[in-house]
């Protein structure tokens, strides 16, 4: 190479940009792509379960409401986190989860593992006035939700896209759906959902698997 | 991670690096023609720009030459150079086991010192009180308030007067943390909507509130044959389950007549969800400690 070479990638802006991009994407692609590729081999237990169709109904409001704006549902593997909310995150908790709620901005607390944490009561209220309960709260209130009746045909024909994408919903599962979320509010759908969080939709890391993985969230002293 | 795609991640890394390290020993020694004026003959904005010529400052190849170095150490030392682990070993499950072991280090001898006193011993120690704090303001602040006042709302209890509704010992107080606790005021809205509000009015009497006195009249012999089981014949409640003591001027949901009439109407499950295992059980001794001192004002002395 000479010069004259260095001049021409200088002087020609698409040459420049192409060679930019390819330099700039071999990060991407040694830390992203293996991930991305290998994700299928992440085994889930033999309990896991994907969402009921009430839940689902529920993670559907978290995610068109934008809850993930402000929560994540991904604990690190660092001390004051795990000691806060419970054990980290494992990547079989979020087999179902279609997109993933993980994230890093958490103007309100991770929400990985609050399933249980408060009573029903407790998050129902919440979400209709978050002052009440909280004072110092800036979380938005969502009293639509109490009205919005869940569409049960919609919830089924959600559950049969998923199965085609390899959730393993039954027929039997399908055809109770509309009966399962019959006369429930969003508010109702998406309380079950929180409530289930780390808990009754998530699988549970097999116990073979990575050394000291305990089932539910337990804060270490 | 397969070997495959250990190559993979070797083989970026050895293109990245070798790229960038080539332009770094090579591009200061290419041979730039300058024309007489001393630019390079580039020019922008109809020559109003003009490119010029000067070597690379000294502390930008220092630097540049320092990153190779300290990158390269860091695939020595660290995971990241494919499948090779680095001769540090470190791993972030090992980090946060060292981690969690260092804090553990702190904590453990202040827990276990805790641990063999008495709740109400606890609620008077000072550290006890600083630790009790910070679980509080996680785990209770939510429904009891940051201060420990309760909720009328939720029926959260006041933690601070030193009324209980399932009793105030410190035992009492850690079964309460330990296994949660769940109202189970069935709704009696079947009686119809009269003998509700007459029962509200009887209730209002039993605390000494202004009230209709026949409706009252007219409540209290259905107070007696059914409220009565849980809240006792005079009222006054009933520890073992929980009942409310509605002779006083504390109220679990409010002591208006409206309030009344709706927990009478609707019932009441007014639910403390279980502490354990989302707390350790030393933990919920501190916490027991903690709620004490709030209930003697913030005030605790030993016993």
């Amino acid at each position: 190479m000479a010069y004259r070479h260095f001049e021409f990638i200088e002087k020609h802006a698409w040459t420049l940009g192409i060679l930019t991009a390819v330099m700039v994407s071999l990060g991407g692609l040694a830390e992203l792509l293996p991930t991305f590729v290998e994700a299928g081999s992440v085994r889930m237990s033999a309990n896991a379960r994907p969402y009921d169709p009430l839940r689902l109904a529920g993670r559907d409001v978290y995610v068109r409401e934008g809850c993930y704006l402000c929560h994540s549902q991904m604990i690190r593997a660092l001390r004051f986190e795990t000691q806060r909310y419970g054990h980290f995150s494992t990547a079989e908790e979020s087999a179902f989860d279609r997109p993933f709620q993980w994230g890093s901005k958490r103007t309100g607390p991770d929400l990985a593992r609050v399933g249980g944490k408060y009573s029903d009561d407790w998050q129902r209220v919440h979400l209709m006035d978050p002052r009440a309960l909280v004072p110092q709260s800036n979380m938005p209130a969502y009293p639509w939700l109490a009205t919005a009746k869940v569409d049960g045909a919609d919830v089924a024909a959600r559950m049969r896209t998923l199965r085609k994408l390899h959730d393993p919903y039954t027929d039997a599962d399908i055809a109770g759906a509309a009966k399962a979320v019959e006369g429930k509010t969003e508010l109702d759908a998406l309380v079950a959902y929180l409530q289930g969080l780390g808990i009754a939709n998530e699988p549970q890391p097999a116990k073979t698997g990575a050394a000291g993985v305990a089932p539910v969230a337990r804060s270490s002293p | 991670m397969s070997s495959g795609w250990s190559w993979w991640v070797i083989g970026l890394i050895v293109l990245n690096l070798g790229v960038t390290f080539f332009l770094f020993l090579w591009a200061p020694r290419a041979k730039v023609p300058v024309l007489p004026d001393g630019t390079t003959g580039h020019v922008w904005a109809h020559g109003a720009l003009r490119e010029g010529m000067h070597r690379l400052p000294g502390w930008w190849i220092v630097a540049s030459l320092a990153l190779y170095f300290i990158g390269a150490g860091y695939l020595v030392l660290y995971p990241g150079f494919g499948k090779y682990k680095g001769t540090l070993g470190w791993t972030s499950g090992k980090e946060l086991a060292a981690a969690t072991a260092a804090n553990d280090a702190k904590l453990d001898p202040v827990l276990k010192r805790l641990a063999a006193m008495s709740v109400e011993a606890v609620a008077a120690d000072g550290q006890a009180q600083r630790l009790g704090e910070r679980l509080f303001v996680d785990n209770c602040a939510a429904c009891h308030g940051r201060a420990g006042l309760g909720n009328l709302v939720l029926g959260a209890p006041n933690l601070t007067d030193n009324d209980w509704l399932y009793g105030g010992t410190g035992q009492d107080i850690t079964t309460s943390i330990h296994d949660g606790r769940s109202g189970v005021m069935p709704p009696w809205n079947a009686l119809g909507e009269p003998t509700v509000k007459n029962l509200a009015q009887y209730v209002l009497s039993l605390s000494g509130q202004p009230h209709d006195a026949a409706a009252a009249a007219a409540g209290e012999p259905i107070f007696k044959s059914t409220c009565s089981a849980c809240h006792g014949p005079e009222g006054k409640g009933n520890a073992q389950i929980g009942a409310p003591n509605l002779t006083d001027t504390i109220w679990l949901y409010g002591g208006t007549q409206a309030a009344i009439e709706t927990s009478i109407r609707d019932g009441r499950q007014g639910h403390m969800p279980a502490w354990s295992p989302r707390l350790s059980d030393d933990e919920i001794h501190v916490l027991a400690g903690y709620v004490h001192h709030l209930s003697l004002g913030g005030n605790a002395t030993a016993r």
